[in-house]
């Protein structure tokens, strides 16, 4: 594994599912990694954290977060309707987002890329493909990518 | 001559006097409501019938001792219309429902069937011939049309089921994971907290929810199998059964002796579908084997109307022969578990996949005889290439 001698990341998870939440902390704890995680519980609560409103409009000046893991089925306001906000606002546009839902079908993942996912990732049954899968991701996304600064 | 003397046995009686011939055929004649003609040996019409007129939008002046083929500006010479006369009813004497589809510049595509007979006049020893023609272009079209509907009813039904197996194939893995995930997490903070039955009872769930996968994930390729991935191609059956075999070792732990016939023909199929099939097959073949030497044969047991008849024989546990089609149910099992492992779904997998590339399968068994799965596939041939290509 690469060195941890940047920053932690900030991550921010959207999924509705508990049992989904803690599955994936667990993942990202098995990989002993100082990454903070925020967990947003469906899409309006997600864009309200990205957008600094709501019950997170005292998050203003805080970082935002390095990469979205974001799920496709949420209440309120869905997964694509999230991604296309994000597209579409001039300070979150380049963040990287990376869909993880449980969906195969071509339809969701065509949609996601033309949205303008960066990657589209089904969560895999097993756990330990899982742990694998969010290693790859966190590698790739927060230490081998550059991305854009993350000012506020 | 013995002149005709009809079913009366009454012989006692003067017999009444005889129908005057003509008028009474031209009377029939005048009365069926099918178009009718009646054509001299020589294929001129001799009489022809009001339908007839009236179908074919011609008249009387010009139709009478004129050569059928000559009718309404040669409207009527049709190649198979020429064959029925001139070759099937000299030959046969008579024909009855023979189709012949033909576009009238007048009064545009029929489609017509023909009864037709030879009839020879015993005194004068001349020929006449008998041509009925009923007009089935309404009844072809509205067929057709049935048919397209029930069709489009199918396929919509099949579609509304795969759509249906395929969201709560996708619903069911999801308490699936948590199920999985969280027995694992268990064991691995909690092991030492929990005594030996404890233990044993988790690996238990976590056993379960993996084989509630595999269910889940059969589940899912059968729906997909249903749905072509592509359309057939030619398909090199001698190289795909070879590939199968270099990497059936997995599966095949006792060592089961494989023979495959040289030359087997090129089949029109979907390759990753045909694929599963073949390893399907094999793969039961050598799993239910219990022989000292377990063996399995590979081959064509026949090539018939462009089809081949493939065979996967071994020498394994067999099947009593009440379970020949059930076994080709989804999730049929006939072993416990214990014994062999599997879903059950394999052999409706196959049936899907053959029935889909349009042929079939079923087997030849007794119980501990050893089994012979049979299936057909449409032969490769250059004619079918051909086609093909000018299709596209």
């Amino acid at each position: 594994m690469i060195t941890q001698s940047i920053e932690p990341a900030e991550i921010l998870l959207v999924e509705d599912n508990p049992d989904d939440v803690d599955i994936t902390l667990r993942a990202f704890h098995k990989l002993r990694v100082a990454n903070t995680l925020h967990v947003v519980r469906d899409g309006q609560e997600a864009l309200d954290f990205l957008f600094c409103e709501g019950e997170y409009s005292g998050r203003a000046g805080l970082p935002r977060p390095d990469l979205v893991l974001l799920d496709l089925n949420l209440p309120k306001v869905d997964g694509p309707e999230v991604l296309a906000k994000i597209r579409a606002s001039d300070g979150l546009s380049t963040m990287p987002v990376i869909v993880l839902t449980v969906s195969e079908r071509q339809e969701d993942i065509q949609g996601s890329y033309k949205l303008g996912a960066n990657t589209y990732i089904t969560k895999p049954v097993d756990f330990a493909k899982f742990v694998h899968a969010v290693e790859v991701l966190r590698e790739y996304w927060i230490v081998i990518a550059k991305l854009p600064s993350r000012a506020a | 001559m013995p002149k005709p003397q009809g079913k009366s046995t009454r012989l006692k009686r003067p017999s009444p006097p005889l129908w005057d011939g003509r008028s009474y055929a031209d009377a029939i004649i005048e009365t069926v409501r099918e178009p009718l003609l009646v054509l001299d040996s020589d294929l001129r019409v001799k009489l022809a019938n009001r339908s007839f007129y009236q179908t074919f939008r011609v008249s009387p002046q010009e139709t009478k001792d004129r050569l059928i083929y000559e009718l309404g500006g040669r409207q009527w010479d049709i190649p198979k219309l020429r064959r029925l006369l001139e070759e099937i009813l000299p030959q046969d004497g008579q024909v009855e429902d023979f189709e012949v589809e033909h576009d009238f510049p007048e009064i545009g595509c029929k489609i017509m069937l023909l009864n037709a007979r030879r009839l020879r006049h015993p005194e004068t020893d001349t020929e006449l011939i008998l041509l009925a023609i009923e007009d089935i272009t309404e009844r072809k079209r509205e067929e057709e049309e049935m048919t397209a509907l029930k069709d489009d009813a199918l396929e919509k039904r099949v579609e509304e089921l795969d759509a249906f197996t395929y969201s709560v194939s996708h619903d069911l893995k999801e308490p699936l994971r948590a199920l999985e995930a969280f027995s694992q997490f268990l064991l691995e903070d909690c092991a030492d907290r929990l005594d030996e039955q404890g233990r044993d009872y988790l690996i238990k769930i976590a056993n379960a929810s993996i084989r509630m996968k595999n269910l889940v994930d059969e589940l899912l390729t059968l729906s997909r199998a249903s749905r072509r991935l592509g359309p057939p191609v030619r398909v090199d059956v001698d190289g795909l059964v070879g590939e199968i075999i270099a990497g059936i070792h997995v599966i095949n732990a006792r060592g089961a002796a494989l023979a495959v016939e040289k030359g087997l023909p090129d089949v029109l199929a979907e390759p990753v579908w045909l694929k599963e099939v073949f390893a399907n097959l094999i793969g039961n073949a050598v799993k239910f084997n219990k022989s000292e030497l377990p063996h399995v044969n590979i081959g064509v047991r026949a090539m018939d109307g462009g089809m081949a008849t493939f065979y996967v024989q071994d020498n394994g546990i067999g099947i009593d022969p009440q379970y020949h089609e059930r076994i080709f149910g989804m999730f049929e099992r006939l072993n416990r578990r214990e014994e062999y492992e599997g879903t059950g779904a394999g052999l409706a997998i196959v049936k899907r996949v053959l029935e889909n590339l349009g042929g079939k399968v079923w087997v030849e068994s007794e119980l501990g005889a050893g089994a012979t799965f049979l299936f057909t596939l449409p032969v490769w041939a250059e004619a079918t290439a051909s086609t093909e290509e000018q299709a596209a």
